[in-house]
Parts: C-alpha cells; structure tokens; sequence
C-alpha cells in the first residue's frame, strides 16, 4: 500500500523524514538542537507518537541510543547538526558498534557545491569519511527522491545481524526544501525484545562479580566502551519503562555524566543511587541535585520493580 | 618546553604535562593554549577510544589551524581503521616507525593540526624529543615563496592606487606582522579590518592592536560591517576568505568591490575569490606597500573613526537602558563582564548565544573562541590551556548552560592542576541561538529548546569551586568583584533574560543557512509580522543600528 504524499499536507523535506521515521515505527530520537535540523524537529507531530529526548553532549545522545537499541532490539534515531555535531557522535558510534547495538544516526550535511571549500565553510567536514571506522554502513541523500528508499536500507543495514550502527548524511537544503508529488510504502514495524530486569555494568566480567554476591535473574547488558554506563542505563530504560534497571558504575564515572542524571529526571525517570563506602555519601552527589541517596545494603530491601538505580562500585 | 595535554594518568611523562578527563577535552586545552600563544601545543592519547576523542575535538582545531601536534598510541590494524577519519581532520599524518624524523612536518601553520601514530610508550618519548627540536621556536615561519613578476607587483600596486575606498583585511596569517600593519594603515589612512579568525589572535598581537591609535575593527559588529561594504577595494592579507567572513556565500554577496589577495600559502589563494592575487611574502609585500601604494583620504578614514566612537557610546547607552531588567539582560552581563575585568583578563567563549553577545561588546580585547566552526562546550578545558599559557593573568570564560555539560569535570581539572579560571554562564534556560531561528523561521514555536534550570553554582560547589547565583546587575557586579580578587576557580550562574536578540554574530547565523535563505524568506517573512503583531521584536536592536548607522 502506498500513501501519496499530497494527502499527508507536508511542506518540507524535514517534515517528510519525520513522516517516514514514524511510519517505520522508531519512537525515540535523541538529539542536540541545531539550525539545521530544525526542519525535522519540527516535522515531528503529536499523532507520530516520536519521543524527543535533548540530552546535554551528542556523545551522550549516542550511548542513550546505544542502550535503547541494544534493549529494544530495535534502533533509536540520533539527530545531531552538521560539523562538531556528527564530530563528537564518533566514539560513541564506535561503542555501538562493538556492543552490536542498532543505530539509525541522521544528520544534515552540506550540499555538494560546497565540497571543493571544506577548510572555509562554516561547520564544514565530510561525515562520511570521518565517521567511518565507527559505522556499520553510511548513506548519503542529495535528493529528496532518494530520502524514502534509503531510511528503509539503513533500517534494514542496522538491524540485520550482526546489528550496529548506520548513518545518513541528508543534505541539508533538502530538509528545507518543499516536497511536491511523491509516495512512499509503509513499512513492516521489527518485532521488540523485552526483559523486566536488567544490569548495566562496564563489560561482562564486572557484572558476573556482582551477580554472585547479590543478584540474579538479571539480563546483562553493557556499552562498547568503558565509561559510558550511565547514558547506556538511561536509554535501556527509556526503551522499557516498566523494567527495573540496575547500573553498576563508580563515583568518578556519575560525575562524569551528571547530565544523564538530569535528562532521566525530564523524561520521568527518577534515579536513586546506593553507595558502598562512606566515603561516597559524602561526595557522591553535588549538593545541587536532589537525588535519593541510600547504602547498599538497602537495595534489597527497598522495593522497585519499575525503579533505575545507580550502585556506586569502585 | 613544549605543552602536553593527555587523558591518560599513566603516562609518566618528565615534561610540563596538564591532565584532562578526556582527549577531547585535551585537544580543546591545546587549542586553547595555542591560539592564544601562537605557539604549538602537543597533546597525547592511548588507545582507539582515546583516538576517537581526540578526533572528535580535532575538527575545531583544523578549522581555525590551531598549531596541535596530536601524538597516539595505536595498533597497527587501528591506525589502518582511524587514518581515514584523522585525514579529515588535520593537515599531516605521519606514521613514526616510518618516519622518525618527522620530515612530513614543516613549522609552519599549514601543518597543523599534525598527527603521529606511534605503536608504544618508546616510541612516543622519542617522537617528543623529536618535536621539541623540529617546532620549538619556528611556529608561524612559513615557507617564503620567491617575489612574483613585477607585473603582479604593479598591477596590484595600480588596483590600490586607482581605488577610492580601499579597506586591509588582515586574517590570522597577516598575525606576525600586525605591528608593520598598523603603521602603514595610519600612514596610508587605509582602515584596517579583522577577519574572524583575526579577531581571536595570540595576545601579544591583540594587545598591539588595542594600544594602536589607528582605524582598526574588529569582526563582527556594524561598523565592520559598513566598512566592508562600502570598500571598493580589499587588500586581504592572509586570510582563507571563509563564510563568516562573508565570503564564498550562495545566497548572498554583499561585497561588490574588487579583491587583491596577498598570501604566501599558493593553496589558500583561491581562484574565485580574488580579482588579483599575488603568492608572496606578507613582510615583502608591505615592503612594497609602504614605498608605492599613496596616501588616501583622510576625511573618509576619519569619518570611520567617528562612527566607531558613535558606535561604542550608542552600545553602550542603549544596553544601559536594560540594567534595571531581572533576570538580567544578556548585554548587560556582556558588558558589566567585559568592563568590570581587570586588565590583562583573557576571555574564553564558544558558539551560541552567548558568544554573540561576547562578539556584540567585544572590541580588541584578548579572546578565544573556535571561530570556524562555533562549536560548544569547548570553553572550560580551552580555559585550562589559556590559563596553562598566562598562568599569572585571569582567564574568563563565557558560557551558555546548554553547553556547559560537556565538558564539566573539568573544573575539578582546573582546581587539582593549580589553574583556576572563572566561568560566568548565561543561564536563560534553553538553546538561545536556536530559538533564534524558531522565532523567525518557525513563527515562534519554540519546541525542544527549553532547558529546566539547574544550580550550576552549587554543581561548581560540589567540585571544589566557588559557585555563586546572581539575577540582578548588582548581583553580577559584586560577583565580578569577587572574580577579579579570588585566587580559585569561580562559577558566576548568571539568570538571564530569555529569547533577547545579540547583534553580532549575524555572519554565523547566516553561514549557517548559506544554500536555503531564500526557501526560508517565506517563514521569515510571517514571522516577522507575527512578532510585530506581539510586539515582540527586539526594538533595543533596531534602534542600536539605527542610532550608530543612519
């Protein structure tokens, strides 16, 4: 079944990539606002049913989507502008693609006429070529004909096994350019992956430490890379929010990213962190962010099925 | 000695080394340290995870030709997978088990930012010694092309001396011969503007062009702007000619004028953008300039004057109109900041709204900012840098609270390292420079660009700073106070008036939307009726421009 575009009262390219997104049944996307993904964000309406989660860094954006990907078993949309934008998606990219995580990353990119100049355009760089060793596949779209059949190979690229992640460069005059006569099929949504408990932790071995002493019954997840376990938790339980989600990270690393303490708590999601040594209560937390803060010992007794809790491991 | 920045504690290295909590963050201090020294700065990385970092932050520094060495330590199959991502972003790769010499790299800025691949911790104590040999005092010496044709010489000599209204546009290269360029400016009565690039030079030419009794604008604001277009003739001295600059735009040309580029870099004189061009030596060429080129009128250059002094006094009356405004006003936090600095402060800023409002009060003072790509969040470790260069100067940094997770650990950095800095964030509690576009693109709808506020002065407590909260100009200035005598890192949460329009900084917004300004004069267009409708058009802009320009 087709769907003409007419019917659909679109006005821009951006608007019409909001309209395929939604129809191939991604739900989330996480992004930093920029100018020129303003045509997408605002293509976004209510009946989508899109979630929109503004994390604080684009590195962080990605480790959500990375956990939310790896959980679902179905990717998450990173929207990130042109230039340093995509720039600092390119470690956590390479996180996903080590954890075999599905990620559809989108960004605007400069027109083709602006290729010869890169060292004199503003937020110039090509993103394909740099973002590169951290891809799974990459894909480019300099017509706005091209827009549909791409979404649905770099949905097919990222989730066809092993799952990683894919980019699509969009040239960005084409988000802002008016759409005209145009169809595009409807696509068959993937089927999720559910689980009600899950444990984050740096890499396999730590997690197998802290399982025999206190828990069990818990699918195991963690990022590629180390040092990212925390915006990883937020985007598993942005992907489950019935499930309890248990994350094992250190004093250092929640310092490190403070900002997805403040991102689950926009999104609904109330952290509490249990700490293991004194030491860690007394500087576990800024002053300035309320969270709760209990000892370990307490995890077992106080009851959350549907809770995210930070365990402070050193 | 030459600076090392690096993420890596186990790296027991016998230099001057500052740490940070990530390569990319090191890669910023560099910057920082570079662009506001001139001289180069390396920084080290461990590891494929480290590499991706430091590649990440590598693209500012490529941009704005930040004179980086960055030196990593890889496998072989990874340096393979990361060559191609690292070619996009720097100007030499060079693989040291290859070529110890180092000879792929020149001391010149048009090596920079470099990379070397080094396979272990041997390798890596070797290529520094190596470094510190091949850079240590010949940064910025470009290689000198032989004179031109006399012919060239004449021609651009005639293009100058036919013109009526000629302006100098010195770029970043034009830097280590900024003290020639401002004798001759004042001798010919030729005004002499700064790119953007030109406005971030290393201090000590900042500092020479502040003390300078001569016509000199810096980017950025509408005298610059006025100059630039009513010159028929630019006389452009190292400078790539980029699109803040107003150059290379699709959609717009609003310098109607003819073009003589000077450079000693053949590559960065580009064909299109020139009406003459002559590949020499700057030092040569101003040799040239002095004997040949005539004086011009001196009423034109003094009637510039005038308007740059009515431009300071209009800025300076109208933001003063705002002061009684809680939360404060964003002009008048940039202006109380600016002003209220001891002397000799160095100012950090990034892209956004604030670094338009930086940009709008800002008039030759020392300043640091990636100019061309705008990128955030870089403020606190290129902080570090500065203050690891000036050690006994304040550094200020000015930054927006959408950027400022980026790279917030790194205030714990700045205390633990002995190089504290002062950090004021205009916290109005969403994406100002988006918002920006939404009011006049989008008619106003300003969704996914509010920020809940958090205490950011508390956040500052927590790491070991002095955090303080201000929301009046009162409270600002006691804060500023407080800045200019403590010895500590400072966090200044300064509440600020949402959605106020900067006046600079127009040549980033419309780089940015280079290739769709006319696809977008329909929404701008319903925008702005819809905010006269409201009444909420910035009147203070309006009236700013139409007092100094008319």
């Amino acid at each position: 079944m087709r769907i003409p575009l007419l019917s659909l009262n679109l006005s821009c390219g951006g608007e019409l990539l909001a309209e395929l997104l939604a129809f191939h049944g991604i739900s989330h996307i996480f992004t930093i606002p920029g100018s020129q993904t303003l045509p997408i964000m605002h293509g976004i309406k209510r009946r989508h049913r899109i979630t929109l989660v503004v994390p604080r860094s684009e590195t962080n954006a990605v480790f959500m989507a990375e956990g939310f990907g790896k959980a679902k078993g179905f990717p998450a949309v990173v929207l990130s502008t042109l230039g340093p934008g995509v720039a600092n998606e390119l470690p956590a990219l390479y996180s996903a693609k080590l954890s075999e995580s599905p990620i559809l990353s989108i960004s605007p990119a400069q027109p083709q006429w602006k290729f010869t100049r890169f060292g004199e355009i503003f937020q110039g760089l090509e993103h394909e070529h740099f973002l590169k060793p951290a891809l799974k596949d990459t894909f480019v779209v300099n017509n706005l004909t091209e827009l549909a059949s791409t979404i649905k190979l770099a949905l097919k690229s990222a989730l066809e096994q092993p799952m990683g992640p894919v980019h699509i460069d969009v040239s960005f005059p084409i988000l802002f350019g008016s759409v005209l006569f145009h169809s595009f099929p409807l696509a068959r949504k993937e089927e999720e992956g559910f689980a009600s408990r899950y444990l984050i932790t740096e890499d396999q071995a730590e997690g197998l430490t802290f399982l025999n002493t206190n828990f069990d019954n818990l699918t195991k997840l963690h990022p590629g890379i180390k040092g990212a376990v925390l915006p990883f938790g937020v985007g598993v339980k942005l992907a489950h929010r019935n499930s309890d989600v248990r994350i094992l990270t250190s004093s250092d690393d929640l310092f490190n990213h403070l900002d997805s303490l403040v991102v689950a708590l926009e999104c609904g999601i109330t952290p509490e962190i249990y700490y293991t040594r004194e030491e860690e209560r007394l500087n576990v937390l800024p002053k300035a962010m309320n969270h709760p803060v209990f000892p370990v010992e307490q995890l077992s007794m106080r009851r959350n099925s549907k809770g995210f809790r930070i365990i402070l491991v050193e | 000695m030459l600076p090392i920045f690096c993420s890596d504690s186990a790296f027991k290295l016998k230099m001057d080394t500052v740490f940070n909590y990530d390569s990319r963050a090191s890669v910023y201090a560099g910057s920082g340290y570079s662009i506001s020294t001139g001289k180069p700065a390396i920084v080290i990385c461990n590891g494929i995870e480290g590499a991706l970092s430091c590649a990440s932050g590598l693209l500012t520094a490529w941009g704005d030709k930040c004179a980086l060495v960055v030196v990593c330590i890889l496998k072989e199959e990874e340096m393979k997978i990361l060559k191609i991502a690292f070619a996009r972003v720097s100007r030499r790769i060079i693989d040291f088990s290859i070529d110890p010499e180092l000879t792929g790299l020149t001391a010149d800025y048009l090596s920079f930012p470099a990379v070397i691949f080094c396979r272990d911790a041997r390798d890596i104590n070797q290529a520094l010694r190596k470094l510190s040999v091949v850079l240590e005092d010949k940064i910025y010496s470009v290689t000198t092309p032989s004179l031109p044709e006399s012919n060239s010489i004449d021609r651009a000599i005639d293009l100058i001396n036919n013109s009526q209204n000629p302006v100098i546009l010195a770029g970043k290269g034009a830097g280590p011969y900024i003290d020639r360029l401002i004798t001759l400016s004042m001798l010919k009565s030729i005004p002499l503007l700064l790119t953007a690039g030109a406005t971030t030079l290393p201090v000590k030419q900042i500092e020479l062009l502040s003390k300078s009794d001569g016509i000199i604008i810096p980017s950025g604001n509408p005298v610059w702007l006025r100059a630039f277009v009513s010159a028929d003739l630019l006389i452009v001295l190292g400078s790539g000619l980029s699109e803040v600059d107003w150059f290379g735009l699709k959609d717009l040309k609003i310098h109607r004028g003819k073009v003589l580029r000077v450079d000693s870099d053949q590559i960065a004189l580009n064909e299109r953008i020139s009406d003459l061009k002559l590949n020499i030596d700057i030092n040569d060429f101003l040799e040239i300039f002095a004997k040949k080129a005539r004086t011009f009128n001196s009423q034109s250059y003094e009637k510039l004057k005038s308007l740059t002094e009515r431009w300071k006094r209009v800025l300076k009356e109208e933001t003063e109109k705002l002061n009684n405004i809680s939360p404060i006003h964003p002009s008048v936090a940039a202006m109380e900041i600016l002003n209220g600095a001891e002397e000799g402060t160095i100012f950090v800023s990034e892209g956004g709204a604030c670094g338009m409002w930086l940009w709008t009060h800002l008039w030759l003072k020392p300043f640091v900012f990636p100019v061309q790509n705008g990128t955030i969040g870089v403020s606190i470790p290129m902080s570090i840098g500065v203050k690891y260069g000036f050690p006994s100067r304040k550094v200020w940094a000015i930054m927006g609270d959408g950027a400022i997770f980026y790279h917030l650990r790194e205030l714990k950095n700045a205390i633990d390292q002995g190089l504290p800095i002062g950090l004021f964030v205009f916290n109005d509690r969403s994406w100002g420079a988006i918002r920006i576009a939404q009011r006049f693109i989008y008619r106003s709808d300003f969704r996914g660009t509010d920020i809940p506020d958090c205490d950011y002065a508390g956040i500052a407590e927590s790491f070991g700073c002095e955090g303080i909260s201000v929301r009046t100009r009162d409270e600002l200035l006691k804060a500023i106070d407080l800045a200019n005598n403590l010895d500590r890192t400072i966090v200044v949460d300064i509440k600020i008036k949402r959605d106020a329009i900067p006046i600079a900084g127009a040549n980033f917004v419309i780089s940015e939307f280079d290739g769709v300004l006319k696809r977008t004069l329909l929404g701008l267009t319903l925008s702005a009726f819809k905010n006269i409708a409201k009444r909420e058009l910035p009147i203070d802009v309006f009236r700013t421009l139409r007092r100094t320009l008319l």
